[in-house]
């Protein structure tokens, strides 16, 4: 009997290990790929307002290094736009172009990121409140960072570029051959493409950018470049090496891409895929 | 009823240190230090297995709640919760743990530190292994476990030492 008692009790032990465990294990999976508790994550208003807290003390350290970079993007801008207007004046559609902007970019600070964990998340400030979605693409005055996870009201979540299963489909610019970004996780400037067919002839230090057929992000944005070429085993594909533009040890300032047309081309696909089907 | 603020105080302070110092070392090579296991060694030997894995669950949940790992930190300290009496007996099979405070176990650093280094072995094993999840990245996977093995020991002894030890000899 005695016995007995302490091999429940032991017994006892193990459920309440594996009960806790199918817990953690059941939000960890869940939550990876689809968001659906917010209140566990950084955009929450404790984490998230102590985490912005922290970075207020700290932020300082990279402010000249943020200031430089933006100031050189405000002359890049400006010579853009000079060069846009040169083009508008001979050319009269003033008044219609403002209503017909696709992309919205919306500033944000980055409140804490990290870049050397196998999965690696940003947590910005600004959320809902300011007009940001799950799913929208976020980049710097550089290259791509990633696409926004998860959004509380102030709050939101971006699952960098250095994460698995990113895929983000990007093209070689000047072939205009596309395959899907991804990570292996080991360091944090170089990622692969994925998808490339090796009867397309190709080079290192060839431009990647991204393809912009999802609407996340508008086509042409830099992502890096081609640093390695081999041939795949056993497969008629390239593996290609990208060293990323964006150097992620130092994100201070990014910018939320805001689709103004995103309805309208998720209905065009799912009506194309509708087709589809019911061929 | 002080010593219970006590143990809460530490909690609140070793995860607010993984999450705004620690967790913002980042030397590269996938090194990820992580001395939180630390808590579970210091709660006292007497403690039952249930309470300790709970609150191992409820410090790893709160970890997870700043860093969106959602439930990856939790699982890895139930587990190595669940492991902690194994790792005692590995060490010590003769002593009776059921009796006494950590300051007599504890007498010497140097057993410390062993007992440390495994148990931070073992949550490390699991919360890389259960991270990238892939048998293609194993051999990466590896030197993650060991490099950061390696450091978060170091650095969860000096915590033991500076801060840990001292309030012990006092008492």
């Amino acid at each position: 009997m005695k016995n007995l008692i302490a091999f429940f009790k032991k017994f006892q032990l193990f459920l309440l290990f594996a009960l806790l465990e199918l817990v953690a294990i059941y939000l960890y999976v869940e939550n990876y790929n689809y968001p659906q508790v917010k209140f566990i994550s950084s955009v929450n208003t404790i984490s998230g307002g102590i985490l912005e807290k922290s970075n207020e003390l700290t932020k300082f350290i990279n402010t000249p290094q943020a200031n430089r970079t933006l100031q050189q993007e405000n002359e890049k801008l400006r010579q853009e736009i000079e060069h846009l207007q040169s083009l508008l004046d001979t050319i009269h559609f003033k008044d219609t172009l403002i209503a017909e902007q696709t992309y919205q970019y919306i500033p944000a600070e980055v409140i804490y990121s990290t870049f050397s964990k196998r999965n690696n998340f940003i947590t910005i400030n600004r959320g809902s409140k300011d007009g940001i979605e799950e799913g929208m693409g976020v980049f710097t005055d550089r290259a791509i960072v990633g696409i926004i996870h998860s959004v509380s009201e102030n709050y939101s979540m971006i699952k960098s570029v250095l994460s698995s299963k990113i895929y983000i489909d990007v093209k070689v610019e000047n072939n205009g051959a596309y395959g899907l970004l991804n990570w292996d996780g080991i360091s944090p400037k170089r990622g692969s493409i994925d998808g490339i067919s090796n009867d397309i002839p190709l080079k290192k230090w060839l431009r990647v950018v991204t393809r912009g057929s999802s609407g996340v992000f508008p086509e042409g944005l830099y992502v890096g470049k081609i640093s390695q070429l081999k041939y795949e085993n056993a497969k008629p594909l390239w593996n290609i090496q990208v060293w990323y533009e964006e150097d992620f040890r130092r994100l201070s300032n990014v910018y939320v891409i805001k689709n103004n047309h995103k309805k309208e081309f998720l209905r065009l696909d799912q009506s194309i895929n509708k087709e589809e089907i019911g061929r | 009823m002080i010593n219970f603020l006590r143990y809460i105080a530490g909690a609140c302070l070793i995860v607010l240190s993984q999450v705004l110092v620690f967790n913002r070392i980042e030397i590269g090579y996938g090194v990820y230090i992580m001395i939180y296991p630390l808590f579970l060694l210091i709660l006292p030997f007497r403690m039952h297995l249930a309470q300790v894995m709970i609150i191992a669950f409820l410090i790893g949940m709160s970890i997870d709640f700043f860093l969106n790992t959602y439930g990856l930190h939790a699982s890895a300290l139930v587990f190595s919760a669940y492991l902690r009496p194994f790792v005692f007996k590995i060490i010590a099979p003769n002593e009776d743990y059921s009796r006494g405070d950590n300051s007599d176990k504890y007498a010497s650093s140097s057993r410390f530190f062993v007992i440390l280094l495994l148990f931070i072995l073992v949550h490390h094993l699991w919360f890389f292994l259960m991270e990238s999840f892939n048998l293609g990245e194993l051999l990466f996977t590896f030197m993650r476990i060991g490099l950061s093995t390696v450091a978060s020991t170091f650095i969860a002894f000096f915590i033991f030492l500076l801060f840990l030890l001292k309030t012990r000899t006092e008492r």
